[in-house]
């Protein structure tokens, strides 16, 4: 199926699966489609890029109010929704678990507890270096054993009321008096000209649907994208000067001879069904590409339940404020795993863990000592250039056509943080409400914050 | 002349944008969290002619105009658009206050017409409806914001919490933030909501209270609810990007608390809202927030100085929940009494004196 963007009538697929997440959802005659089942076309380059900003630059348009209804009634949206409804009731929960990534399961086995989690096919089940491993058969015993305490729903955030959760058609209010953050990271698109484009794809989404592509171009500069690169046999492109690669990231470098090139600058064109990359040494033709630049940490949920984040300028991205035990002393949870930044899948595990085990803890520091995370705890601070500059161009917003040349406009006026960005271009106003550009847009920019992450964190 | 204004919404911002346009170049403005942090980071972006009372409908009858002449001069373009506001009058409350409104509305020049509401494609009821076409739509942040942009580089923008008025043979000489005093010939309390709770601090009585309203965004539907509209449940309206915008009506009780919102609201305004449009059925809401309202007990504006106050101290607050689109004439209004003398008309009438001297404002129209 062929979906246009909003304003700029592109056409697009998902980057991620992810619930949420751009133009994971389409509304085909009033019905809601999941896009992550549907057949997604070879990349196209159509549509009309205009700047956002003429709306304010070309005086004209104020001058006839009725060219901006017109305009808006040729957006690429939703023309009715199908009746649904909810019923809202109550729960006992002491302790909540959000997330069904390795970490949410370890922590777990730990609890009485619940774990609400929309999505439990965790990346160590779908990856071909970890599906078999004892971590992985530990979470998939953990997943049977345990299904009586794990609701496959959404967490929708803090309310008057309390907590909510959905299951099904379910609302459910919740009062925990702790809970532990495993909402895990996600890999968001770089900025280079052709972003947008069908089949430039995230990690997770390309550990999916692997099959479906032989020649790919890995962009990244985590480990993560050394171990896409060796399962999909690619070559690594990272942002000159930008490598975060831990220990046993360099280790695999060298076991699997990777090929990692530093560039200064990445442009993507569509070109006869396949995508066509052009870099300052090298040039190739790729059924996909696949990005994992830096895990950024699901930060929203965390920070709409009124705990603190910071930006961390040594990887480019946003953590929640913790301690070695994933404590936040600001809201009284615990966050692990991916939610704190960790990517190795034992590390993730004994981060499930070192809420309710202080020995774990002393592992744990040993363990994050080999990662570009270490800093963090010691608060030695260093910038880097963010992980997702490839370029100049291309798309910062997707649900909103939001360009990067618009997003450097208002930044070279002063608007320099994302929430001073959101209210100025419209980034982040989106379906994803800044579930993903919120992240791009500040490591970009190194903003000291993001916007605020309003509930529900997801349509309701 | 050293002038400090207080709190930097639309009020403090048009304030501080007229005082630049005559030529002061000694501004400050001091705000506790961020440039529209407050009300006027919150709301719907609506502007209305229509109103309870003579004052407040005269007061619009010149406002209104300002506003959209701004709307054509300001650095971002702020999106006014007419596009009327629809009472639907679905209960003996609602056809009363309007039927009485309207003749005053109609001497004003402003009257509006009793319709059938399926008049209008996009609502599924069967009920008698009032639209005053002459009111519109605005995107807030691009007006306050596009004063801001206008005026940057002539404003000192300090990021503080104001606490104490500082006072010396009865004028205003500085105001403490940060823990040091600013000095200042003028201040100008733009506090909004929390314009009460400041001069209460400082031993003055302005009767300002905050009342805390959800506001919600719906997911993109083609544009087709183009006024304002309003049940006895809920209002709301389109916004140009497709959303609906809109909250719910009820009393709240008055105060600061968090600025959440409550899964009851939002599924009262959402099954309302899917009860009334055609094609919402299913619609869901993207998100919500909250502000308050900036009460009066006469929920009308307070704006001026008091002869019972320093000298150099002035207010210009308390718009009850319909501020931003006055808040470019107010700003005008108020820069020409504090840089020329200048008394305006209503100055008398919205004056925070009318408290003592009862001489109460009937506004009842608060949306
Ligand atoms: C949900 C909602 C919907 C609304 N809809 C509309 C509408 O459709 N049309 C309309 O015209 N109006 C509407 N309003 C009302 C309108 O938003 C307000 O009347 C207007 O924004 C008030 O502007 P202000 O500048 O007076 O106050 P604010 O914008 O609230 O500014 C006050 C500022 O003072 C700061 N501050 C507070 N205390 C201190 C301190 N001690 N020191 C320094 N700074 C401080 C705050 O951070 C804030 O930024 C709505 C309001 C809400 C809440």
């Amino acid at each position: 199926m062929e979906v246009r963007s909003k304003r700029h009538g592109r056409v697009r697929v998902p980057f991620d699966c992810e619930k949420g997440m751009p133009h994971t959802e389409a509304i085909v005659k009033g019905i809601r489609v999941d896009m992550c089942g549907e057949d997604w076309p070879r990349p196209k380059d159509t549509g009309l890029k205009i700047s956002g900003l003429l709306l304010h630059k070309l005086k004209l348009v104020r001058y006839t109010p009725w060219l901006l209804q017109e305009i808006s009634t040729r957006l690429n949206i939703p023309s009715s929704y199908t009746a649904e409804d909810y019923t809202l009731d109550k729960m006992n929960v002491d302790t909540l678990i959000v997330g069904g990534g390795t970490s949410g399961i370890f922590a777990l086995r730990r609890t009485k507890g619940l774990l609400i989690a929309n999505d439990l096919e965790t990346d160590v089940l779908l990856d071909p270096m970890t599906e078999t491993s004892d971590l992985a058969n530990t979470v998939k015993q953990t997943l049977k054993s345990e299904s009586s305490r794990i609701l496959k729903g959404d967490f929708l955030g803090k309310f008057s009321e309390g907590y909510l959760l959905r299951v099904e058609r379910r609302l459910i209010l919740v009062n925990p008096s702790k809970i532990i953050f495993a909402t895990g990271g996600r890999y968001l698109p770089p900025i280079f000209e052709g972003n947008d484009l069908p089949h430039v794809i995230s990690r997770r989404l390309y550990l999916r649907r692997r099959k479906r592509y032989n020649k790919v171009l890995v962009l990244g500069s985590s480990d993560d994208a050394v171990r896409t690169a060796i399962v999909a046999k690619g070559k690594v492109l990272t942002p000159e000067g930008v490598k975060l690669f831990s220990r046993r990231g360099l280790e695999l470098i060298e076991e699997h001879g990777v090929e990692v090139e530093e560039v200064k600058w990445l442009r993507v064109k569509a070109k006869s069904e396949s995508l066509e990359a052009t870099w300052d040494k090298g040039q190739g033709k790729f059924d996909a590409i696949v990005f994992s630049p830096v895990k950024q940490p699901r930060v929203e949920p965390i920070a709409n339940s009124g705990c603190a984040y910071k930006f961390y300028p040594n990887m480019g991205i946003y953590l929640p404020e913790h301690d070695m035990d994933g404590y936040m002393k600001e809201c009284n949870h615990y966050v692990t795993g991916g939610g704190r930044g960790i990517w190795w899948e034992e590390l993730s595990a004994l981060s499930g863990t070192t809420p309710f085990d202080p020995e774990a803890v002393q592992q744990l520091k040993e363990g994050l000592k080999e990662t570009t995370l270490r800093q963090y705890y010691t608060n030695d601070f260093i910038t880097v250039k963010s992980p997702y500059l490839y370029g100049e161009g291309g798309y910062m917003c997707l649900c909103e056509d939001v360009t990067y040349e618009d997003i450097m406009e208002v930044v070279r006026k002063g608007y320099v943080d994302v929430e001073a960005i959101k209210r100025t271009t419209g980034l982040a106003t989106g379906m994803c409400q800044g579930k993903a550009c919120s992240y791009i847009a500040g490591s970009v920019t190194r903003s000291n914050s993001l916007i605020t992450f309003r509930s529900p964190l997801l349509t309701m | 002349m050293r002038v400090v204004i207080l709190g930097a919404g639309g009020h403090g911002l048009s304030l501080a944008y007229h005082l630049v346009k005559k030529g002061i170049n000694d501004i400050s403005m001091v705000e506790a969290k961020r440039i529209n942090y407050g009300s006027s980071g919150r709301n719907a972006g609506r502007y209305r002619y229509h109103f309870y009372t003579k004052e407040n409908v005269e007061f619009a009858k010149e406002g209104i105009p300002y506003l959209l002449k701004l709307c054509k001069d300001l650095p971002l373009n702020p999106l006014c658009m007419k596009t009327g506001y629809l009472w639907i009058l679905d209960d003996e409350k609602s056809k009363d206050v309007i039927s009485r409104a309207h003749s005053l509305w109609s001497s004003e020049g402003v009257g509006g017409k009793f319709l059938p509401c399926n008049d209008f494609d996009f609502l599924k009821i069967e009920e008698e409806c009032y639209l005053a076409p002459q009111d519109g739509s605005f995107h807030h942040d691009y007006l306050s914001l596009g004063m801001y942009e206008a005026i940057k580089d002539h404003v000192k923008v300090i990021i503080g919490e104001a606490m104490r008025l500082k006072v010396s043979g009865g004028k205003i000489v500085g105001v403490e933030v940060n823990g040091s005093i600013i000095p200042a010939d003028v201040v100008a309390v733009t506090l909004g909501a929390w314009t009460g709770h400041f001069m209460k601090r400082n031993g003055i009585e302005v009767p300002v209270e905050p009342e805390k309203k959800e506001i919600f965004v719906t997911e993109d539907l083609k544009f087709r609810v183009k006024p304002l509209t309003i049940s006895k449940r809920i209002y709301f309206s389109h916004t140009l990007k497709g959303e609906i915008i809109g909250g719910v009506e009820d009393e709240v009780p008055r105060g600061f608390g968090e600025l959440d919102i409550s899964v009851e609201r939002s599924l009262s305004f959402t099954r309302t809202l899917r009860s009334l449009v055609k094609g919402a059925e299913g619609i869901r809401i993207l998100r919500g927030w909250s502000g308050y309202y900036e009460m009066t007990p006469d929920h009308s504006h307070i704006m001026g100085f008091s002869d019972s106050w320093p000298d150099g101290l002035y207010v210009d607050a308390g718009y009850s929940g319909h501020g931003m689109m006055f808040s470019p004439y107010s700003g005008k209004i108020m820069a020409d009494l504090i840089a020329d003398g200048v008394k305006n008309k209503f100055t008398k009438i919205f004056s925070p004196q009318r408290f003592e001297e009862n001489k109460l404002i009937d506004e009842r129209m608060v949306i």
